[in-house]
């Protein structure tokens, strides 16, 4: 089977994801170019930024109350090569959806890099950024809600 | 919800819903005194742990002193000035964070920053798992050896042992002798009785 350098199928969550995540990586394509982003991500772009484009996360993680993503509108993988005033942007779409949302509180999150020695937690490398506001009374008597920044390689969770 | 279990006088609930989560007995005297004088763990002045690396316009880094669990770098990004974490962030205050930045790529170059996260918490800390209501972003190298995952939520459990423990320490503070307290109690407090014991010590001084 083909590889994508785009994409990494270790950080896929849900099925739904990987079947879609599996055409991708048959394609060869970066999921969040906006050339091909209409072709996979089918949520409405509800802000569009100078850097940023502003949606909802197609396949939420389990737990959470609210989950927009903000796409980096060029093709880069690391922080570095963000402009300086990204991250000014970045919070302006986040904190007003927020406010429309009223979301009490979460966090934003953003994972950048890639390493041969395993994954920083990204499914897709393209820059994109996360605001999370968990679901509190979803969660267990003894279960605490964390985003993951990164795994070694092969990692295999305990269960 | 729990913050209504305890309360300190002078204190918010969420004040003392953030003095529920920390490591130690000193820790927790430091932020109590901390908020008493109307300031907190990264206002001025900073503490000597969290030694400043580079300022730009109302900014600071530092490397946590304290660095997450299976992180190989852990930069802590925060304005002088308090703003507070628990209304949304505005956008102006974040006009040095991208010069941070930029500081930090040419500091510590594009090997050591090879990849990690960002995280930002804001709003209510019941949401958010935040142990300083200063605004602050953290950016984290992980050594990828272990897995590395960063709370928003604490599980309720801990939270409730969190705030068991704090009352120990109130007990303690206002003159509570250790040899008093009970088993459980005692239990709760999950550090060297000998460490605390000279905690203690300093403060009848």
């Amino acid at each position: 089977m083909a590889d994508n350098r785009f994409i990494s199928m270790g950080a896929v969550r849900r099925e739904d994801q990987r079947a879609v995540m599996e055409e991708i990586k048959e394609q060869g394509h970066c999921p969040f170019c906006i050339e091909n982003l209409e072709k996979y991500h089918k949520n409405p772009i509800l802000k569009e930024g100078k850097f940023w484009l502003l949606t909802e996360n197609q396949w939420p993680y389990a737990k959470v109350k609210q989950q927009l993503l903000a796409i980096y509108k060029t093709h880069i993988e690391h922080i570095s090569e963000m402009d300086p005033e990204a991250g000014r942007e970045l919070v302006e779409l986040f904190t007003e959806e927020a406010k429309k949302r009223n979301i009490k509180g979460g966090g934003i999150a953003m994972r950048f890099g890639s390493s041969e020695h395993g994954n920083y937690g990204s499914s897709v490398l393209h820059i994109h950024a996360h605001l999370i506001e968990p679901d509190l009374e979803a969660l267990g008597e003894n279960e605490a809600w964390k985003f993951k920044f990164g795994q070694p390689k092969n990692y295999k969770k305990k269960t | 919800m729990t913050s209504d279990i305890l309360k300190i006088d002078g204190l918010t609930p969420h004040q003392v819903l953030t003095l529920s989560r920390v490591r130690g007995f000193k820790q927790y005297l430091n932020m109590l005194e901390r908020y008493q004088n109307g300031v907190c763990v990264f206002c001025d002045p900073l503490g000597p742990k969290n030694r400043v690396i580079h300022e730009v316009a109302g900014w600071r880094m530092w490397e946590n002193p304290f660095p997450s669990p299976g992180s190989e770098l852990h930069l802590v990004l925060a304005p002088v000035r308090h703003i507070s974490t628990e209304s949304l962030p505005s956008a102006r205050d974040f006009i040095a964070v991208g010069e941070l930045f930029e500081w930090a790529k040419l500091e510590y170059g594009k090997k050591r920053l090879i990849g990690g996260g960002i995280l930002m918490r804001f709003g209510s800390p019941e949401y958010n798992a935040g142990t300083v209501l200063h605004l602050h972003v953290n950016i984290i190298i992980p050594d990828l050896k272990s897995e590395l995952r960063l709370p928003l939520v604490k599980d309720p459990g801990s939270t409730l042992r969190g705030y068991k423990r704090l009352a120990v320490f109130e007990k303690l503070r206002i003159g509570i002798h250790l040899t008093n307290l009970s088993s459980e109690e005692r239990l709760l407090l999950e550090e060297d009785l000998d460490e605390l014991q000279r905690e203690l010590e300093k403060l009848t001084m």
